[in-house]
């Protein structure tokens, strides 16, 4: 009993600055509609900042909280308000999700880079007063922890009187009501926004540097984690109600410290000794199960700036064929490590491809592309290879791809069954959790699962020893284990699933889903059973992601149980996909050659320069590489914010004026082609063949708008013909030209007059 | 005539590409009330949105008091004196009834005089100061944004469809405020579907068809018309 009273007081004691962390969330969200995911990453880069005031620079405690909490935390948020989150008005759900990702990413690359950039320093944060405890029923309970409890409710208390006392308060409150009502009543929506945002941020701060001593050294990801664990508690309040996320962050610090009384830390069951880093992800997934029904949207149909074209089915087959043939054509030119690098992409942008039907498509968000991966990998596995290890198998069979992604499918519609009236970021938040799950209970598993099912004994291989090893196909009397083989076959894959997604899309079942993302109401009315809908789609593009991850994971041959799975990954991958383009198959092209260059390529073409020109290696490697590998994915997504349809689409209207002058495309392709011949034969370097396709793509649109006198009216419309500005300026005016003008501005059509008779 | 205090003056407005007001000039002069009238879809609300702030123009002035306030957002012009009440969302749905007065405090004015005014005009809504505003019926909405009109002191004040979906006894004991407002010396916009409403209030009437004033006069000299305006035979250009 007495052991149970203090476990009880220590987990009110955590649960306190869980709540400190949940309420930034919910003040942001409450007030911006947009779920920071960043949170973290300012908790943990203000954690650093006192970190580096208190024991770096040995400034006072006072001071150096002041400087933290007061001023560098909410500058932090008021710059990420007006410079990034400000840019997401009117934009989709996921857009709204997938920047703060970006940012998250961006602050703790920015993080690494400021703190971590040489060596992994140890930096040891130390709590307030030292070790000065007080001893509550036999447990020490330390001064830092009273603080915590302390200021989490003195924070309660001053947030009630800010909102529902002082005009400030109220007035963020109506901002997200009714943004231009507030104008109209002469309040100032954006310094509303600013001054929630600066509070959220110092709310960040001040956990983080409350929970920082949790951890022995500091270390971005895992502070960032461990700030994490407090949003199941912003879910449990709605992300609006300050008591609920209370009750939840109270709920979260017991449960956690109740596991570690009853499981003596952890060490009673081994196969759950992960569930204590597990707890807020079941948590969160349970929260979200509770949470009430959310009424079907679409009374008002919602205006996003989002626009996705749908190609034809002849266009797909023909860029098909197109990426086939260049692929195959490149790959003839490339080196070993290049080639590598390619295939690499293409997996990836396999993963990525069950992420368009989802989100692009269907509107609904799943951020655990690589949980799946991991769950196809284990299934193939157990179907194919046999506990017996690899050396009974050399093959990947088909049949073992086919019945892993319907476990991968099964699993998918599991998740969706209970989280089908979720919607969007709630969704999407479910699948997180989902991820973390699998990640702490299955995948870190390191030893074979035996059981006993209808008196058959039966072994489940896990990450036998931390990693997997998956065999590459053997099919057709083909063998696809060498590197060029294999990226010809994902390559044909990704052209049969991407020509298949079209068709998908054109289909009266695409029309459903597309439907469906539009207006659930609207789809209710008419019949549509949504629910079914959804958990469809869901599968689908479950089996897709299995299918990407069985390739991906045999491109890589060997699959280690650490990276890519804590959730890390695929909040990257969804974030690069929505970057290239959610909507377009070639989005999830673009997003896998994206990763694939950050990840690798970019690194290993700047050591090459820094290692060639050793007086410039500061340059190469200390900023540029440095930068564009800590913070450059994140810079990309951030600029999301400006155009959220993708690259993808810029790509597309960038080549639109191809169409207008055939016989110069032709032209063009055809001598790339040529020169492609005289590469291969060895006339051309292959460095100079790239440089001269890279500045062909850009400049030959522009010289043939040039030539054909082209314009872009608007971002939809190009025409060809003069300024319509200058119109009857250098020739008199005819009443075409009215015509011209009038079909341009959207006027309707007049009859032309006639004489008098 | 009075001097003009509201001014459109040959404004070009509208949504992405597509132009909905095509040079429109209009002017509310002092004291007076001006309905502006027509069918659905002919640019009233536009125009009202122009003069407020909300909607950007592409070509062309407005003036308030005769100065430029073309690049003036909407939260400033609402502080000059600007009190917009829109078309049927007069109120924020989430915020109680004290602090949806609370936020019209932004004009100048002090809390305890706007509820002064806002209780003593309507006693409903003293009773329900702590209920929050979407929870109250349509009626009671529009006399919670009409109270930030009487109680703001306002120099103009611009009226969007305060009929909409209302009881025509509430409507018209709306309007009898508004009359109540103008005599106070507020110069008042009215934009309205149902002419008939409006016209016994207003000192003049604008008719607006597919983005242009067709006419401008005293309301009994329009009031016929209306009805052709509305069946759309005549006023088309």
């Amino acid at each position: 009993m007495q052991d149970f009273l203090a476990y009880t007081v220590l987990g009110l004691c955590l649960g306190s600055v869980y709540a400190i962390a949940a309420t930034g969330l919910v003040v942001t969200y409450s007030t911006s509609g947009i779920f920071n995911v960043a949170h973290g990453g300012v908790a943990t880069m203000s954690a650093l900042v006192y970190w580096q005031l208190r024991f770096g620079w040995h400034v006072s405690t006072p001071l150096a909280l002041f400087l933290t909490i007061v001023v560098f935390a909410p500058l932090l948020g008021i710059f990420l308000e007006v410079f990034i989150m400000r840019g997401l008005r009117d934009t989709s759900e996921v857009t709204r999700l997938v920047v703060p990702v970006a940012v998250l990413l961006a602050i703790n690359g920015a993080s690494t880079w400021i703190w971590f950039r040489n060596s992994n320093r140890a930096l040891v944060p130390k709590k307030f007063f030292g070790e000065s405890h007080i001893n509550v029923l036999g447990q020490a309970v330390y001064y830092h922890q009273l603080i915590g409890v302390a200021l989490a409710i003195l924070i309660a208390g001053a947030l009630y009187v800010l909102l529902y006392r002082t005009r400030l308060g109220v007035t963020m409150r109506a901002t997200v009501d009714d943004r231009s009502l507030l104008m109209l009543n002469g309040g100032r929506p954006d310094v509303a926004s600013m001054a929630s945002w600066a509070i959220g941020a110092s709310l960040a701060g001040l956990a983080g540097v409350l929970l920082s001593p949790q951890l022995g050294a500091l270390q971005v990801f895992a502070l960032t984690l461990l700030v994490f664990d407090a949003y199941p508690a912003a879910v449990a309040g709605r992300l609006r109600s300050v008591p609920l996320t209370y009750a939840g962050a109270m709920v979260l610090g017991l449960s956690k410290l109740y596991f570690d009384w009853i499981s003596d830390a952890g060490q009673r069951w081994l196969l759950l000794r992960n569930l204590r880093n597990a707890i807020p992800a079941v948590l969160l997934f349970v929260a979200l199960l509770l949470l009430p029904q959310d009424r079907l949207r679409g009374s008002v149909v919602a205006r996003t700036r989002e626009r996705f074209k749908v190609p034809t089915l002849r266009q797909a087959l023909l860029w098909g064929v197109v990426l086939v043939a260049v692929v195959a054509m490149l790959q003839s030119l490339m080196s070993g490590s290049a080639v590598i690098s390619l295939a690499n992409a293409i997996s990836l942008s396999l993963l990525a491809l069950s992420l368009v039907l989802l989100t692009g498509y269907a509107g609904e968000i799943n951020l655990a592309v690589f949980t799946f991966a991991g769950v196809a990998v284990i299934a193939a596995w157990q179907f194919d290879v046999g506990p017996n290890g690899l050396a009974t198998k050399q093959s990947l069979s088909v049949m073992a791809i086919l019945l892993s992604m319907c476990v991968c499918a099964l699993v998918g519609g599991l998740i969706a069954l209970p989280a089908l009236r979720l919607r969007g970021l709630y969704l999407g938040l479910a699948t997180f959790a989902f991820g973390i799950i699998v990640y702490q209970l299955v995948i870190l598993q390191t030893a074979p699962l035996h059981f006993s099912l209808f008196g058959r004994h039966i072994t489940i291989n896990l990450f036998t020893n931390g990693s997997f090893t998956v065999p590459r196909p053997y099919w057709f009397g083909i063998s696809f284990g060498g590197q060029r083989a294999f990226l010809m076959l994902m390559t044909v894959m990704f052209a049969i699933i991407g020509i298949g997604l079209i068709a998908l899309r054109r289909s009266a079942y695409g029309r459903m889903i597309v439907a469906m993302k539009d207006s659930p109401a609207a789809c209710a009315t008419l019949g549509l059973n949504i629910k079914r809908l959804k958990l469809g789609v869901f599968m689908l593009s479950s089996a897709v992601a299995g299918l990407g991850g069985l390739m991906w994971a045999a491109q890589r041959r060997t699959l280690p149980n650490n990276a890519d799975f804590d959730g890390f990954a695929s909040l990257t991958l969804f974030m690069i996909a929505v970057v290239g383009g959610i909507g377009y198959v070639s989005g999830a092209l673009i997003a896998g050659i994206f990763l694939s260059l950050l990840s690798v390529v970019l690194p290993n073409i700047l050591n090459k320069l820094g290692a060639d020109y050793p007086s410039l290696h500061w340059l190469f490697v200390t900023v540029i590489g440095n930068f564009t590998h800590y913070v450059g994915p994140a810079m990309i997504g951030i600029g999301l914010g400006k155009n959220p349809s993708g690259i993808a689409q810029q790509i597309m209207d960038g080549f639109r004026p191809l169409r207008k002058a055939p016989a110069a495309t032709a032209v063009w392709v055809l001598a790339l082609a040529g020169l492609w011949m005289l590469t291969w034969r060895g006339v051309v370097s292959n460095w100079n063949f790239a440089l001269i396709c890279v500045a062909s793509v850009f400049l030959v649109p522009r010289f043939i708008m040039a030539a054909f006198e082209l314009r872009f009216v608007d971002e939809n419309r190009l025409v060809s013909g003069e300024d319509l500005d200058l119109i009857g300026l250098e020739r008199p005016f005819r009443e075409s030209d009215r015509q011209t003008l009038d079909t341009a501005l959207g006027l309707p059509p007049m009859g032309v007059p006639r004489a008098a008779p | 005539m009075n001097e003009p205090i509201l001014e459109l003056v040959d404004v070009r407005a509208g949504y992405g590409s597509i132009e909905v007001l095509h040079g429109v000039s209009l002017t509310v002069h002092r004291g007076e009330v001006l309905a502006l009238l027509g069918p659905n879809g002919g640019g009233k609300s536009t125009s009202l949105n122009v003069l407020a702030g909300l909607v950007n123009i592409m070509s062309g002035e407005v003036r308030l008091t005769g100065r430029t306030v073309t690049d003036v957002g909407p939260d400033k012009r609402a502080r000059l004196g600007l009190c917009t009440i829109p078309e049927g969302k007069g109120v924020f749905p989430n915020l109680t009834v004290r602090e949806n007065l609370m936020m019209a405090t932004y004009t100048g004015a002090t809390l305890s005089d706007i509820e002064d005014v806002a209780y003593a005009r309507f006693p409903r809504l003293g009773d329900r100061r702590s209920q929050l505003a979407g929870t109250m019926s349509g009626g009671e909405q529009q006399m919670l944004a009409m109270s930030r009109a009487l109680a703001t002191n306002p120099a103009v004040l611009l009226l969007d469809e305060l009929s909409m979906g209302l009881a025509p006894l509430i409507v018209s004991s709306l309007y009898e405020i508004v009359a109540q407002v103008a005599e106070t010396g507020v110069s008042v916009l009215v934009v309205e579907q149902f002419a008939r409403t409006v016209l016994g209030i207003a000192d003049r009437a604008a008719i607006m068809l597919s983005g242009r004033i067709t006419r401008v006069g005293a309301p009994d000299e329009l009031a016929e018309e209306l009805s052709s305006a509305y069946l759309g035979g005549k006023g088309q250009p």
